[in-house]
């Protein structure tokens, strides 16, 4: 389990993390996102050990990371700016994370290199940046890691080897029950994989939720009335938290939240001429909470 | 599973950084141990050759000392070990590779020394890969080479604790900053700044002649001390005071080089366990550091400019007082020079002008310190009651000093003077030099027509508050005075002066006034043993008032080479008397006559052939210089001569065909036939140097000819 507490880091005197306290579950695959600057690589870095706090704590297992190679070697970490020895092959890469990593596994390394169709005798610098990242990725895994971090990972990646990556981190999170961190500006790419979503501003954690939960605890309704009506026609309904009210003619459009099928059968009971219930996408759930919240800004 | 612990030490990652160098490490040691064999090996081939040319000559082998041997390992200390250390730990200076080195599950301690033991190792494999390319061909070759193997291996741990100097260096300013211009500055800062800061600081002192450099405790100041900067300087600037050679075989800079190593290992450590990752690419982890580092780059420039006001400040003209002015000009150009290049920003350049006030104060405070410090020496006035006593300052003979006799024999007077008067003597020259000296009158500090018959001396002289070393210029009379203590001291069973140091073997050279100088090693060792027996036998009341004399010249003079304890070697020079060592002068006499034969024979003929058709100091030169034996004085009267006819009349009627006697008359000869290569022939006579012996009477009326 991960824990962050109080979480602070400060660069001169920019602060790229404010008191950000999270907890990550073993085995979930967490997604962050946010704009550029929001923090999301200095958290990581911060998980694995390249930074030190300036306040607060982190910790994996109930561990401090920094200067641990007992957490440090669980850990596998392909940052968004990749690095590789100056003229390596993946072979020689290889060795180096060999040499680090005590559980490195090179069957697994070999299987994966074939899977992908690259060629561990070529020079990285020949690699594409697609083919640099899948094999920063078959090179962290092969570590055998139970934490596994992701920074910005997908970008480069053409769909199909993003998909391919995607079934890697979920097979490895369901073989060792390992817990993956994927950070990346587009909840996109984050939806489909991740458990837990977290949405980091401006140094600060401000939304974090199952995901499961945001999509079915906020959704959209389109109504209609024959006669006038507004809002305030639904107060009355209990437990029900209208996000967002727009009305155009006599359709309604409106941002719920609150038990679906409660909400959906008291609806039904004032006879509207038309009802539909509409699922809302990961970002529509994130712009409306932001706004809720008082954030206006946009994820692409 | 490997266990991974906080060990400080990984075995993979030792493996992975000499994997990662294996490039440079293999071409180093493959250029260590060339050039080693290549140097050794064909040294011993070219004796082996003249062995096969000369059967019937002993062949002199020249010692061959550890710098002679491997002077490419230099290049380990220099080259391999700086760039070394920057492959393995530029992955500092970005971001992503700094960032991927932290995140390893290696404690920061592990990293730094599995890597720097990575670089240690192949830096022993190029110091090995040089010695094997000394001691292959020294077996091989055993006839033809003689090697000082004490100095090789010297050479070769000196070479290991200078590249263990440089990479720790290195490492500090690496930890500390994150540009190669910054890694570089920094590194050359830590390396060269303090010696370089000494330098300029001790060059105040050469300023001031009254202070003396031969203090015990001045020892740290010296270049020689760090071997580095005494290499370097020493080439670059020509401030050693030893040669190169000595930094690397004494025990003190070892020392002082180890020493240096572990502190600056164990800053290392410190720095980069705090080595925050972001600071790569930045040239300082924060303003306040930059800040430093651009005023310490402007005042090592700045010092220098600042000991030369305070040295000249008594003789100040306009032309200086501008070449200064400019030179502060410049210091603020390299102030904003140096934040532009390390920022890459004009907005920080500009930013940055307020720090010059500091510049400026630090200016001042040095040349106000320096001027005070000068002050504060000539302020050193005691009385006579106030001195405990007074002694020489000894000298501890360096690598490159150029010794002689006298001079050897004196430093052995250790002992204290306590005579008050003569105390009182010294004190008043001092008070006098210190007078002349602050009214800035150095004309006559050097010599007026009375101050011209002192001699400087060095002293050093305790008071109850402590003692202080001064060059005093000593007039004739309390000379004197010190001299006859000196000579009580060696007649009252001090028999030090007559042992005279040992010469490095095959070292010896014996040469004459005349120029002429042979090498055999063998007649040179036959010739110093027999002058060490009469040196048993001689009174140092003679010896003293000959080697001072003004008229008695040497028959011949011993030249070699000594090594002290500390492995330093200075040249040392022995004059032959033939007053004092009259069988080791007939000894030399008979070699050089034996020697001589063929080459007056072939001067002969020249003389009484060819040089009547050849125009004088057009096709050639002549120089005589006789010494014409007055057998009433006992004494020989010199008189130089350019005359073809006198050289003439020597070899037709003058010649004697016997050694020099000690009391027949001889000349100097020096024949120079001029030729270029379109006239030389080899078989032809073109001239050389003799010394002949000639009957005093046909001397003595050429010499009256002649004028």
């Amino acid at each position: 389990m991960i824990l962050a507490n109080n979480l602070t880091k400060r660069f001169d005197h920019f602060t790229a993390l404010r008191s950000m306290n999270c907890t990550i579950e073993e085995g979930c695959i967490y997604g962050m996102v946010g704009s550029n600057g929001a923090g999301k690589s200095t958290f990581l870095r911060l998980l694995t050990g390249v930074y030190q706090p300036d306040e607060g704590s982190i910790s994996i297992d109930g561990k401090p990371v920094w200067e641990n190679p007992e957490i440090k070697q669980r850990i596998a970490y392909v940052p968004d700016e990749l690095y590789f020895l100056n003229g390596a092959s993946m072979n020689r890469m290889a060795k180096l994370y060999a040499a680090c990593y005590p559980k490195f596994d090179w069957q697994y390394y070999e299987k994966r290199t074939k899977q992908f169709e690259l060629n561990p005798k070529k020079s990285l610098n020949t690699f594409s940046k697609g083919m640099r990242r899948q094999a920063a990725t078959i090179l962290a895994l092969s570590t055998r890691p139970n934490y596994i971090f992701f920074d910005e990972t997908f970008d480069g990646l053409d769909p199909v080897m993003r998909n391919l990556v995607k079934k890697l981190i979920c097979n490895d999170v369901l073989e060792r029950n390992a817990t993956a961190v994927i950070t990346s500006h587009s909840l996109r790419e984050l939806e489909d994989t991740c458990d837990q979503l977290a949405l980091l501003h401006k140094g600060g954690l401000v939304l974090e939720s199952d995901v499961q939960n945001l999509k079915t605890e906020q959704f959209k309704i389109q109504i209609a009335f024959s006669d006038d009506y507004d809002k305030s026609r639904f107060a009355a309904i209990p437990d029900i938290k209208i996000r967002h009210f727009s009305k155009q003619g006599s359709v309604a459009n409106m941002i719920v939240n609150g038990n679906r099928d409660k909400i959906v059968l008291a609806l039904q009971a004032m006879h509207p001429t038309i009802l539909d219930v509409l699922p809302l996408s990961l970002e529509e759930v994130f712009t409306y909470e932001m706004e809720a919240l008082g954030y206006a800004f946009d994820i692409e | 599973m490997r266990e991974i612990n906080k060990k400080p030490f990984s075995v993979g990652l030792y493996i992975e950084g000499l994997r990662q160098l294996r490039i440079v490490g293999i071409l180093g040691v493959i250029l260590m141990f060339g050039s080693s064999m290549v140097m050794n090996v064909s040294q011993a081939l070219s004796y082996r050759r003249q062995a096969t040319l000369y059967p019937d000559e002993s062949i002199v082998l020249y010692p061959v000392d550890g710098l002679d041997a491997m002077s490419f390992l230099l290049i380990v200390f220099c080259a391999f070990a700086p760039i070394m250390t920057w492959i393995l730990f530029r992955f500092m200076n970005k971001r992503n590779s700094s960032d991927f080195m932290f995140a390893i599950p290696n404690t920061r301690l592990s990293i730094y020394c599995s890597y720097l033991s990575a670089i240690m190792t192949w830096i022993a494999a190029m110091i090995l890969a040089g010695l094997i390319g000394v001691l292959l061909p020294a077996a091989i070759f055993s006839n033809y080479l003689n090697i000082m193997y004490d100095t090789v291996f010297l050479f070769a741990l000196s070479t290991f604790l200078c590249s263990l100097q440089v990479v720790s260096a290195i490492l500090i300013a690496m930890s500390i900053t994150g540009t190669l211009f910054s890694n570089i500055i920094l590194s050359g800062m830590l390396l060269f700044g303090p010696r370089l800061l000494i330098t300029m600081l001790l060059a105040v002192q050469e300023n001031i002649p009254l202070l003396c450099n031969n203090s015990d405790g001045l020892f740290l100041l010296k270049n020689s001390i760090n071997p580095i900067t005494g290499f370097v300087f020493g080439i670059v600037f020509g401030a050693l005071d030893c040669s190169t050679k000595s930094v690397f075989y004494s025990a003190a800079p070892m020392i002082y080089s180890a020493v240096l190593s572990v502190i600056y290992l164990l800053l290392a450590i410190f720095f980069f366990q705090r080595r925050k990752s972001e600071t790569a690419g930045k040239s300082a982890p924060n303003p306040i550091l930059q800040a430093i580092y651009r005023i310490t780059i402007t005042m090592m420039y700045c010092i220098a400019v600042a000991v030369i006001i305070v040295s000249e400040c008594d003789e100040m003209t306009s032309e200086m007082i501008f070449g200064i002015v400019v030179a502060y000009l410049v210091a603020v150009a390299l102030y904003f020079l140096f934040e532009l290049i390390m920022t890459k920003s004009l907005r920080k350049m500009w930013k940055a002008a307020p720090g010059l006030l500091i510049v400026l104060v630090l200016n001042g405070i040095t040349i106000f310190g320096m001027r005070a410090a000068i002050h504060n020496a000539y302020q050193f006035q005691p009385t006579t009651d106030q001195v405990e006593s007074i002694s020489f300052a000894q000298q501890n003979f360096g690598s490159g000093d150029y010794i002689y006799y006298i001079n050897y024999v004196q430093n052995k007077y250790k002992e204290e003077i306590k005579d008050k008067n003569l105390i009182s003597n010294i004190l008043k020259n001092l008070k006098e030099d210190t007078t002349l000296l602050e009214d800035g009158d150095r004309n006559n500090y050097y010599g007026n027509e009375l101050r011209g018959t002192y001699t400087g001396m060095d002293f050093k002289i305790k008071t109850k508050s402590g003692t202080r070393y001064r060059y005093i210029r000593i007039d004739p009379k309390t000379q004197r005075a010190l001299m006859e203590q000196v000579q009580q001291s060696f007649q009252n069973g001090n028999e030090s002066w007559r042992i005279p140091p040992e010469p490095i073997e095959g070292s010896i050279w014996i040469y004459n006034n005349g120029g002429y100088n042979w090498n055999d090693s063998n007649k040179e060792t036959v010739l110093f043993d027999q002058l060490k027996e009469e040196l048993q036998t001689i009174d140092f009341t003679d010896w003293y008032d000959v080697n001072n004399s003004e008229t008695e010249m040497a028959t011949f003079y011993f030249n070699y080479e000594v090594q002290t304890e500390d492995k330093e070697t200075y040249q040392f020079n022995l004059p032959v008397y033939a007053s004092l060592y009259p069988k080791t002068a007939e000894l030399y006499n008979t070699y050089l006559y034996e020697n001589e034969k063929e080459e007056i024979a072939a001067a002969k003929q020249f003389v009484e052939t060819k040089m009547q058709a050849l125009k004088l100091n057009d096709d050639y030169s002549v120089y005589i210089t006789a010494y014409y034996y007055d057998k009433q004085s006992q004494s020989y009267q010199t008189t130089d001569i350019s005359n073809p006819a006198f050289l003439k009349k020597i070899f037709e009627e003058g010649l004697l065909d016997q050694p020099i006697g000690s009391t027949d008359s001889y000349v100097d000869i020096n024949i120079n036939v001029y030729y270029d290569e379109y006239t030389y022939d080899e078989d032809a006579y073109y001239g050389g140097n003799l010394r002949v012996a000639v009957k005093s009477d046909i001397l003595k009326s050429l010499v009256a000819d002649s004028y």
